[in-house]
């Protein structure tokens, strides 16, 4: 159901630049608090029919579908049982369908959008620009769709407690050795923003954050008009991964800056997390910007509220492996000249080595085997991250949305 | 044989560097956005309770038997879809909160409510749950 205009009975839509909802006949403009519609009286009436029911079909593309009437031009409405509001794909208006949900399952905040679509898109765009080994077809891609999207989060409080055990090299003597550090202890932390979403992976979604929370307003249909919007669907034991997950990553950064001692690991692990269940249910505003590059679905994402570009793209390979043959050399033959005139020095006349030269050899294998496994590790985290924004479930969520 | 070595680490430090620069080029050029909130950002300062250095790899386990926190969650069951708390379960769990911080024999005055000493965001007082 729209939330129509008071002047023209026009569908109003939520506009990030005004903060206002927004009518498009008339250019009237109304805060979403005034809007004190039939509409939102209406929602709470509103009744879906199951849609394998309503096609009299058991095929997978009707489970957990429902059936609405766009309020607007009486078209069909297909969602599947997560969203909240969409677009109606014959007259193009947006319907809200939140409440037919319980009201404990609604959330209690809403970040409303504050870039708009062209923004968004602009935005990718640039960043995308600036990368020296993005493919020219990817800077200039062709859009195969661009949805803003309300993301369900729980904001968590959460109490993390760990016993870990770290192994690291120190210097006893004139020798290093390896020795085990012992820390235990708790972190809290507050207002953690957790996906609620399942088909969005928590990797790529925290790569949204931070949020603002002081943007968040109190709950209300109407910033939902003319965005899309999931509900929660995830379990408590999700949430309490997610929150072990997080407070894992900052237990170990912690211990590892209090440990004095080099090449530190955790070896072993014991932790628990306490979730405070009085968790507070918040929509926050994301853009997905799809498009295709050889054949291979690709979703860039941008945050609705900071304008932050999340995504890892596909590189020339051809221009990295020319740029890596060239520096490895030039720097080999540089090096050479150096190196040879060190070992001349080092065995001439037939000396034997001396623990100082034993160290240098030993300084420059550590460097070259550091220069080695960082280039490599950041070689691998882009190869992960472009999985993410390849990943097709992503895609289709994005894809499948109606209008 | 000093012309071999030489080549030898003059290649590995020739390929090594060419994988740095490249590698840090294109995480710089191609992985855009890669970085989330910090412990910073959720105010999420550890303490820790007990701390052991340079021990030895069999003084680990008993470290570990001494140390380890049993903590017991009485939450929801894993599998339940995370919802909102009602009014009255939110009422209920400041209450128990309230009853498990004071220490045995404390006095306590009885105008005091559970959200005391909650120190609550301006954004949280935006909910409903405040008006």
């Amino acid at each position: 159901m729209a939330t129509l205009c008071r002047n023209c009975s026009h569908a109003l839509v939520f506009d990030p630049v005004s903060q206002m909802m927004l009518c498009s006949a008339c250019g009237s403009e109304f805060t979403p608090e005034e809007v004190e519609s039939e509409a939102k009286a209406y929602r709470l009436d509103l009744r879906a029919e199951d849609a394998s029911e309503v096609y009299n079909s058991d095929e997978e593309e009707f489970m957990d579908c429902y059936v609405y009437s766009c309020s607007e031009c009486g078209g069909e409405i297909i969602i599947n049982g997560t969203e909240a509001s969409t677009m109606c794909v014959y007259c193009g208006n947006p319907n809200v369908v939140f409440s037919r949900i319980a009201r404990q399952k609604q959330p209690e905040f809403v970040m409303p959008f504050k870039i708009t679509k062209t923004q968004a898109v602009m935005l990718a765009r640039d960043t995308i620009k600036k990368g020296a080994f993005v493919p020219r077809a990817i800077k200039n891609f062709s859009i195969d769709c661009c949805r803003g999207i309300y993301i369900p989060y729980w904001i968590v409080n959460a109490t993390y407690y760990d016993t870990m055990i770290f192994e690291g090299s120190v210097n006893e003597g004139k020798k290093s050795v390896k020795r085990y550090f012992g820390r235990t202890g708790y972190l809290k932390f507050k207002d953690l923003p957790v996906d609620a979403a399942k088909v969005i992976s928590d990797d790529s979604s925290s790569k949204l954050e931070p949020f603002d929370l002081n943007h968040l307003k109190a709950f209300d249909e109407d910033y939902l008009a003319g965005f899309y919007s999931n509900v929660s669907d995830v379990t408590y034991s999700d949430v309490r991964w997610a929150a072990l997950e997080r407070g894992k990553e900052f237990f170990i950064k912690a211990a590892e800056k209090d440990i004095d001692a080099f090449d530190c690991k955790v070896v072993d692990s014991y932790p628990s997390v306490d979730v405070d269940t009085d968790m507070k249910y918040a929509m926050l505003p994301a853009w997905f910007i799809t498009f295709r590059y050889k054949d291979q679905p690709h979703t860039i994402l941008v945050n609705g509220d900071t304008g932050k570009v999340v995504c890892a793209l596909p590189w020339k390979k051809a221009l990295f492996s020319i740029l890596v043959t060239v520096i490895a050399l030039t720097a080999s033959v540089l090096s050479f000249f150096i190196f040879k005139e060190m070992f001349t020095s080092m065995f001439a006349s037939g000396r034997n080595l001396d623990k100082g030269d034993m160290r240098i050899m030993l300084f420059i294998i550590i460097g070259i085997g550091t220069l080695f496994s960082t280039g490599v590790a950041n070689v691998k985290r882009v190869m992960k991250n472009i999985r993410l924004t390849q990943d097709k479930a992503m895609f289709s969520f994005t894809k499948k949305r109606q209008g | 044989m000093i012309n071999f070595f030489a080549g030898l680490f003059a290649l590995a430090f020739g390929i090594g560097l060419a994988l740095w620069i490249c590698g840090s080029m294109l995480d710089k050029s191609n992985n855009i956005g890669d970085s989330r909130g910090d412990s910073k950002t959720y105010n999420a300062e550890a303490t820790f309770t007990s701390k052991c250095n340079r021990m030895e790899k069999t003084e680990c386990t008993t470290y570990v038997q001494h140390n380890l926190i049993t903590n017991d969650t009485n939450g929801p069951s894993g599998t339940e879809q995370v919802r909102r708390l009602t009014e009255e379960e939110r009422r209920k769990k400041a209450e128990a909160e309230k009853k498990a911080n004071i220490p045995k024999g404390a006095f306590v005055s009885k105008n005091t409510s559970a959200e005391d000493k909650y120190d609550v965001p301006d954004w949280e007082k935006r909910a409903e749950r405040y008006y």
